[in-house]
């Protein structure tokens, strides 16, 4: 049977053993003891020595182990051992006895009056030490704090004793709230006085009402390490505000909070409120509701404003909120569940939601502010749509633009809706629509700026390179420095040039192109004028001058790769064949241009041209400066540097090089996420099927990765990529006819043809109903990976155009929310 | 204070040029110099609800929990407060007194 054994805990061997110990070891371990701050040991230690011997440096080893082991006690709060200690150190050690601390300790302990007359006894003694001004501070404060029958053992010139009396008047005073009286005794109180600092916070309470920050500069003024720091810190945690004060309090003892409540005139109520904040501290909603619902009298009118608006992020609290002031409004309910939908990250119900509000508003008009309520919503909504647009999700990108038109009917006086309706429409190439959101801005802010420069793009946008010009002179009346629309009417110009060009009408041209020159400021815009103009010779066959515009405009647009590019891409809008002319300008090899700054500069160049409405044109420029990108690939950049490439290839759909570049930034920037996708939607020419497994596995890792990053674009990306992709087009005669009948029955054995588990009897009979043809034609498009289920959802499916989203039925999200929803 | 009406000091009914009045005399009271906090406060609180467009925005949208500086504010100086009594400040300075006294073990010296 084994004996357990008791774990001791380890103590230090008795050191007070003279007889059996050598004065030599007594003395390391007196010292060993001192250093490592265990003075009662260092003082039985020393005390064994000084037996011995009474030497020199015993005595004063023995008298610091006695302070050492006093001070141990105070910080204890053990004032009179402490004072017994410092008394056996005079008496062993023949040191002074009446110093500062021990004067201090005496008062601690309830020796009030003996400490009062050591300190008149040895006056002059106390000043040698330096510490007097502090000690008298300190008896000053303990006059004040009602310990203070002493005062008349001091002589009348003692500054306590002199000041003593005005200080208390002056509390007095401040207690009955008598400023008059208050302020004159605060003028007694010397400057030199040890109640300076007490004056002082005096004087802050009193200014803490009129002038805070003043009140706040007095306190911050009190020294540290002054005795009424303490005070001063109490007070001061009265000024603080918010999170401050909930810090600095929590960070307190229930007694020294209730005292700052107190010093700051807290009813018992609010000391109750701040008892509480420790347990709130960064909790979640529930504990923020529960805490203000626990002390809404205290809130007042403020309490249920405050807990609406927690309630949108806790909809559970509702049933408490409702039987602390009642139920809610309809509207207030809509717009609470709506809040609480968007922030739980169902924009589809909250959308709904909205649009319910948007309708119960625009049933009440006339009631003031419903109308603009109403408006504000389908912005709104138009936001929420435009946000999903951004984030890539599916959705019909001309909702957002729907609720827009629809919100200027309720409240047509918003300027930037009306921009925004402009943009859109143009954006998306509905001219016609942009045309008509143009003409009803220009009929109520016919002379805005911003308007106008709509016009001139919607213009411009429709080819109408007149009424552009038209549009930008309007605006140049207005303002005419506006650097915007200087640029436009350039390339006003400059469109216009072209379209003369291209039918042959030089001299016309020649005109638009001096007229554009006039416009043309910057070396880059000019360097755009001898672009078309040598592009003009090269059509006119003048092919000295030609090369010599080309050759200088290349120059003005920064040369090297991003100028060729330029002059690429002018060629293509003239058509003109971009190699041939790069040819005819003699300029260098694009290839042998193939360093860092330059490929940077062309990307510039390329994600300036990423919305421009011919891609295939954007395309065939680039090929003569495909080598070029191809060997840039090889080169370091920095990390932002790669994203800009990337992200630019990856918008341009340049599979072979966002691969390539994506590739080499990995090797560099080891899993990022971002650089993981590219790459392989790059090797995948954005077909998902065309990855491997491997590859999938790495892409899954990187969705984790963003995920974890908080990288929400990636994320959204890679979810898309990964979603299987939509079915191909049938082939076209397989028309709605081939659907039209189909029944439950057939679609089931329908969806097990699709299996691969329909016997041939059920094929024939299928084939009766399809046709044979058909159903070999359904066959073919179901190509590998696609699931037949989603196949048949599909074919059952109405046609696309018209069809609405299913309008999802909003389901509260706990039983309690359930009243915010009907 | 918990909403920008009450910084302003003007009802929720309030026109735009009652709040600018309001503005205006809240800046007068509390210039930058004198209250740089208050003073960003009360710009920060016009911001919000200067125009009547704003405020039915902030009314609809607004999704943020209300501020613990603002609660605390309202909960405890939302009442005239009583002046502390000459007891309650002398228990304060004897409180401070003795911290004092023990920080005097923990540094040594005075």
């Amino acid at each position: 049977m084994s004996r357990k054994r008791k774990h001791r805990k380890p103590h230090r061997q008795p050191i007070s053993t003279p007889l059996q110990r050598s004065a030599e070891s007594l003395e390391t371990t007196a010292q060993s003891a001192l250093a490592n701050g265990h003075h009662k040991d260092a003082v039985q230690a020393y005390k064994a020595l000084v037996k011995q011997e009474r030497r020199p440096d015993w005595v004063a080893g023995l008298a610091e182990a006695y302070a050492g082991r006093a001070r141990s006690l105070v910080v204890k709060g053990m004032f009179k051992e402490a004072a017994v200690i410092w008394e056996q150190r005079a008496t062993s050690c023949n040191t002074p006895l009446v110093e500062p601390c021990y004067i201090v300790w005496l008062t601690q302990a309830g020796r009030s009056r003996q400490a009062v007359k050591l300190y008149c006894d040895h006056r002059e003694g106390l000043e040698r030490t330096g510490e007097l001004k502090r000690l008298r501070e300190y008896l000053a404060a303990q006059a004040l704090s009602g310990d203070s029958d002493w005062l008349d053992m001091m002589p009348t010139e003692d500054p306590i004793r002199r000041d003593a009396d005005t200080a208390r008047t002056a509390l007095r005073a401040y207690g009955a709230g008598d400023h008059q009286e208050l302020e004159n005794l605060l003028k007694a109180i010397p400057f030199r006085s040890p109640f300076r600092d007490f004056r002082q916070i005096l004087k802050a309470l009193t200014m803490l009402e009129r002038d805070r920050a003043e009140s706040i500069r007095l306190l911050d003024r009190i020294d540290c390490d002054s005795p009424f720091a303490g005070l001063a810190r109490d007070v001061r945690i009265g000024t603080r505000s918010g999170r401050d004060l909930v810090r600095e309090l929590t960070a307190l003892e229930h007694e020294h909070r209730a005292r700052i409540a107190a010093l700051h005139g807290w009813s018992s109520q609010r000391v109750r409120l701040v008892g509480d904040l420790p347990r709130l501290g960064d909790s979640p909603p529930s504990e923020l509701m529960n805490w203000l619902l626990r002390h809404r009298s205290l809130f007042g009118a403020c309490s249920r404003e405050a807990c609406m608006r927690v309630l949108v992020h806790y909809p559970q609290g509702l049933p408490a909120l409702r039987k602390a002031f009642g139920d809610l409004s309809r509207q207030e309910a809509l717009r609470t569940a709506a809040l609480a939908e968007e922030l739980a990250g169902d924009p589809y119900a909250a959308e709904e939601t909205w649009r319910e509000l948007a309708d119960e508003l625009s049933t009440c008009l006339d009631e003031e502010g419903n109308r603009l309520r109403a408006a504000l919503i389908l912005r709104h909504l138009a936001d929420m749509a435009r946000g999903q647009q951004v984030m890539g999700a599916r959705c019909d990108a001309s909702s957002s633009l729907q609720y827009l038109a629809e919100s200027l009917l309720l409240d047509p006086e918003d300027r930037p809706t009306h921009l925004r309706l402009i943009t859109g429409y143009r954006g998306m190439g509905r001219l016609k629509a942009a045309r008509e959101a143009l003409k009803e801005a220009l009929d109520r802010f016919p002379d805005d700026t911003e308007v106008l420069l709509e016009a001139v793009e919607t213009a411009i946008a429709g080819d109408a390179f007149k009424k552009a010009a038209r549009y930008a002179r309007s605006v140049l009346d207005i303002d005419p420095i506006n650097p915007r629309v200087r640029d436009i009417l350039l390339d006003a110009h400059l469109a216009h040039a072209r379209k003369q060009i291209r039918m042959g009408s030089y001299a016309l041209a020649k005109k638009e192109l001096a007229t554009a020159g006039s416009w043309a400021q910057s070396m880059a815009a000019r360097g755009r004028v001898l672009l078309v103009q040598g592009m003009m010779a090269v059509r006119s066959q003048n092919i000295e001058t030609a090369r010599e515009l080309l050759r200088e405009a290349v120059q003005a647009l920064g040369g090297g790769l991003a100028g060729q590019f330029e002059l690429l891409l002018e060629a293509a809008r003239l058509q003109l064949r971009p190699a041939t002319v790069l040819q005819q300008a003699q300029l260098p090899r694009p290839i042998d241009l193939a360093a860092r700054e330059q490929v940077i500069a062309l990307i510039h160049g390329l994600k300036a041209v990423v919305g421009e409405r011919d891609m295939q044109l954007v395309e065939e420029c680039l090929e003569p400066l495909r080598p070029a990108l191809r060997r840039g690939a090889k080169l370091a950049y920095t990390e932002k540097e790669y994203e800009l490439i990337c992200e630019t290839l990856y918008q341009h759909e340049l599979f072979r090089l966002l691969q390539q570049y994506a590739k080499e930034a990995l090797r560099r920037y080891r899993q990022r996420p971002v650089f993981v996708y590219q790459q392989l939607y790059g090797k995948a020419q954005g077909f998902i099927l065309d990855l491997s497994s491997r590859d999938l596995e790495a892409l899954e890792k990187a969705l984790d990765q963003a995920q974890e990053q908080g990288d929400m674009r990636t994320t959204h990306r890679i979810v898309e990529f990964l979603k299987p992709p939509s079915l191909p087009p049938l082939p076209t005669s397989m028309g709605a006819e081939f659907l039209d009948g189909i029944g439950e029955v057939e679609a089931e054995q329908l969806m097990d043809l699709l299996r691969g588990r329909a016997s041939p009897r059920e094929f024939a009979a299928l084939a009766e109903i399809f046709g044979e043809e058909n159903l070999a034609k359904l066959m073919q498009a179901m190509i590998s990976g696609l699931d037949p289920e989603e196949v048949l959802q599909e074919l059952l499916a109405p046609p696309l155009e018209g069809r609405k989203r299913p309008r999802r039925r909003r389901r509260p999200t706990h039983p309690n929310q359930g009243d915010l929803f009907e | 204070m918990i909403s920008p009406y009450q910084i302003l000091g003007v009802a929720r009914t309030a026109t735009d040029d009652e709040i600018h009045q309001a503005y205006l005399a809240r800046l007068r009271e509390f210039p930058p110099e004198r209250d740089a906090e208050r003073f960003q406060a009360i710009r920060r609180a016009y911001e919000q609800v200067r125009t009547r467009r704003l405020r039915l925005q902030r009314e609809l949208f607004d999704t943020e929990l209300p501020g613990m500086d603002e609660l605390l504010e309202v909960a405890l100086k939302g009442e005239v407060r009583q002046r502390a009594n000459e007891r309650q400040i002398e228990l304060s300075i004897k409180a401070s007194a003795a911290a004092w006294a023990i920080r005097s073990g923990r540094s040594g010296t005075h």
